[in-house]
C-alpha cells in the first residue's frame, strides 16, 4: 500500500494530538503516516535528513525560535520542497498573518479548533489525494 | 535770492541742522531696525539646527548686531549660568567650563527680578571675573536676561571696547534681540521634548501591541485545546472508551489550570506598578528566608537547594512587591536551575545603592535571549520545551517592580554555567525618613 506521508509542525503537544486525531478521521481517502516535529528548525533537520520529500506539511505559525513565517520563506527557496502543500494551521486570525503566510506560499490557512470538514476541504483544494488516490477520484 | 538770504539767517539754519539731525537718526533707526531683523532671522532660520548651533548664532548675531564687540550666550536656570556659546568659535571650549551661581551676585538676581538688561562695572564685574576670568581685563559687561515661559533661561552677555557706548536705541533693540533669542530656544526645546515624547510613546505603543498579540495568543492556546477536548467528550461520549475521555478530562483540566496561571500573572504584571504598601524599611535577609520557607514544598520537589548570604542590605521599598521579585526569581531558578538546582541569593552595597542576584546552576541563557527574558510573555525556546508550565511572565513582572523602585536588574550567563540575575535596587538609610 502506498501511503502518504505528512510532517506536522507543532509546538503545542494538546494541538498535535487534536490534529492527528482529525487527520485520523479522514484516513477513508487513504492511509497517512503523520510525522510530528515540535519546532521550524526540527522540521528543516527532518527534511534535510529524508530522501524524500513528504506528501503533505501542517504548519502551526506561532513556533520557539523559528517561527512558522520563517519556515515558508525557507520550503519557497528550496526548489525540491517549493512544490509540497502547506497548509497553515494557527491559532492566529490576524489578517496580516493570514496575508503573509498566502503570499509565502501557503496553500490554505486554518484557524485553530481545526474541525474535520474544514481540514479535509483544505487537502483536497491542496490536492494531497488527487492522483495518488483512486477511492477519491 | 530772497529765499537763499532767507535760509541763511540762524533761524533758518537751525531747522535745517535739526533736519539734517532728524535724517541722520532716521536712517541710523533704519540701519539699526534692518540689522535687527536681519539677526531675527538668522536665529530663527537657526531654530531649525541644534541648540548648540542655534546659541553659536545668536552669539554671532548679537556681535555682528554691535560692530566687532565681543558676545556670548549663557543658559541656566534659577541657580546657575552655563557659559554656552561665543561670538568667536575659538573661545567657545574655555566659555563652556565657566558656571556662574546666581545667589552671589545680587546684581544678576536683580536683572532677573527686573527682567531687564544690566551694564556692569567696577565691583560687581570684579565679582564676577571670579567664575569667569577674562572679566579682569574688561571695563564693562552688558547683560540682556533671557526669559523663558516659565523663568530664567539665561543671559546674553556683551563685553564691549573699552570705548563701548551703546546708544539707548541700541539697548533697546538688544532687548527685543534677546526677547527673540529666548522665544526660538524655547520654542526648540519644547519641540525636540515633544518629538521624543512622540517617539517615546510610539514604542510604547508598539511594546504594547506585540505584548497583546503574545498574551493574547498564549490565552488562545490553551482556549483551543480546551474547547476541542470537550467538543471531542460530547460528540463521542457514547462510543468513547473509559480511558480516553478520562485522558480528555484531565487535558481539559490542565489546560484550564494553564490559563488560571496565565490570568494570575497578567493581573500580577498588569498590579506590578501600583503601590501596595508605602516605601519603608526593608529586611531582604528576613524577607528572602520567608519567601523561602513558604516554597518549601516547591524546593523539595525540585530537590533543590537555596543558600541564603549573611547581611544583606537594608533596602527601602515596598515589602510586597519585594516578595514578589525574590519569589518569582527563585521560581524562575527551581525551573530552569537544572537537576537539583543550587540558588544562592547574594548582595552587597555599592555607590550608595543596594546590589542584590538570584544565581541557579541551570544550563544558562543563551545571549540573544538575555534582554528578551524580560519582556512578557517571552519564552526561551528551550524553557517552553523543558518547561510547559512557565507563562513567561514571572521575569516582566520582577523587572516592572524593580523598574518601579527606581532600579534596573539584568542577567548574567554563560551557556552551561547557569545564570544570575543582578538587580540594583535603592538601599535604606536612617536620613531616608
Amino acid at each position: 500500500m502506498n501511503g502518504l506521508s505528512a510532517l506536522l509542525v507543532e509546538d503545542e503537544d494538546d494541538h498535535a494530538f487534536l490534529l492527528t486525531r482529525t487527520l485520523a478521521a479522514l484516513q477513508h481517502h487513504g492511509t497517512m503516516a503523520v510525522t510530528r516535529l515540535a519546532d521550524g528548525v526540527a522540521l528543516l533537520e527532518y527534511l534535510g535528513r529524508s530522501t524524500r520529500a513528504p506528501d503533505l506539511i501542517l504548519l502551526d505559525l506561532a513556533l520557539p525560535g523559528l517561527d512558522g513565517l520563517g519556515v515558508l520563506e525557507k520550503l519557497r527557496r528550496e526548489r525540491l520542497l517549493s512544490s509540497v502543500p502547506v497548509v497553515v494551521v494557527s491559532a492566529s486570525e490576524r489578517p496580516s498573518d493570514i496575508r503573509r503566510a498566502q503570499r509565502l506560499g501557503a496553500g490554505s490557512y486554518l484557524t485553530k479548533p481545526v474541525g474535520a470538514h474544514a481540514l479535509e476541504r483544505a487537502l483536497q483544494d491542496a490536492g494531497v489525494w488527487s492522483g495518488s488516490c483512486d477511492q477519491d477520484a | 535770492m530772497e529765499t537763499r538770504d532767507c535760509l541763511a539767517s540762524p533761524f533758518w539754519h537751525w531747522v535745517l541742522v535739526a533736519l539734517d539731525d532728524q535724517r541722520r537718526h532716521l536712517r541710523a533707526e533704519n540701519r539699526g531696525l534692518s540689522l535687527l531683523a536681519e539677526s531675527s532671522r538668522q536665529v530663527a532660520q537657526a531654530g531649525s539646527e541644534s541648540e548648540e548651533e542655534l546659541l553659536e548664532t545668536a552669539a554671532h548675531v548679537t556681535a555682528a548686531f554691535l560692530d566687532a564687540s565681543r558676545a556670548y550666550v549663557f543658559t541656566g536656570d534659577y541657580q546657575m549660568l552655563y557659559g554656552s556659546a561665543a561670538s568667536d568659535p575659538a573661545e567657545n571650549e574655555t566659555l563652556r567650563q565657566i558656571k556662574i551661581p546666581l545667589n552671589r551676585h545680587s546684581a544678576l538676581t536683580e536683572m532677573y527680578a527686573a527682567r531687564a538688561a544690566v551694564t556692569l562695572t567696577g565691583r560687581a564685574l570684579a565679582e564676577l571675573a571670579h567664575h569667569w576670568p577674562d572679566l579682569q581685563s574688561v571695563e564693562s559687561l552688558h547683560l540682556v536676561p533671557l526669559m523663558g515661559s516659565t523663568g530664567r533661561m539665561g543671559a546674553l552677555a556683551i563685553i564691549g571696547a573699552a570705548d563701548l557706548k551703546l546708544t539707548s536705541q541700541q539697548l533697546e533693540f538688544l532687548d527685543i534681540l534677546g526677547a527673540h533669542v529666548a522665544l526660538v530656544v524655547e520654542k526648540n526645546r519644547i519641540a525636540s521634548w515633544a518629538a521624543e515624547e512622540y517617539s517615546r510613546a510610539d514604542e510604547r505603543s508598539d511594546e504594547f501591541e506585540s505584548f497583546l498579540y503574545a498574551a493574547s495568543h498564549d490565552l488562545k492556546a490553551p482556549i483551543v485545546s480546551l474547547q476541542a477536548f470537550a467538543q471531542l467528550l460530547q460528540s463521542e461520549y457514547a462510543s468513547l472508551p473509559e480511558k480516553e475521555a478520562l485522558y480528555y478530562i484531565e487535558r481539559i483540566e490542565s489546560n484550564a489550570c494553564r490559563m488560571h496561571r496565565l490570568v494570575r500573572d497578567l493581573l500580577e504584571y498588569a498590579r506590578a506598578g501600583e503601590l501596595e504598601e508605602a516605601g519603608g524599611r526593608v529586611d531582604v535577609e528576613a524577607l528572602v528566608n520567608e519567601v523561602v520557607a513558604e516554597m518549601a514544598d516547591t524546593i523539595a520537589a525540585n530537590e533543590g537547594s537555596v543558600k541564603i548570604a549573611k547581611q544583606l542590605p537594608t533596602l527601602l521599598g515596598d515589602p510586597t512587591r519585594l516578595r514578589e521579585v525574590f519569589r518569582n526569581l527563585l521560581e524562575n531558578a527551581l525551573l530552569y536551575g537544572g537537576p537539583r538546582p543550587k540558588i544562592e541569593v547574594g548582595g552587597c552595597r555599592k555607590g550608595g545603592q543596594a546590589r542584590l542576584w538570584v544565581s541557579d546552576s541551570g544550563s544558562g541563557i543563551s545571549p540573544d535571549w538575555q534582554e528578551r527574558v524580560f519582556k512578557p510573555s517571552a519564552r526561551d525556546p528551550r524553557a517552553t520545551e523543558t518547561h510547559p508550565e512557565g507563562t513567561g511572565m514571572g521575569l516582566a513582572i520582577v523587572k516592572k517592580i524593580v523598574e518601579w523602585h527606581g532600579g534596573r536588574i539584568w542577567v548574567e550567563s554563560a551557556d552551561g554555567q547557569g545564570a544570575a540575575f543582578y538587580f540594583i535596587l535603592p538601599l535604606y538609610s536612617e536620613e531616608t525618613t
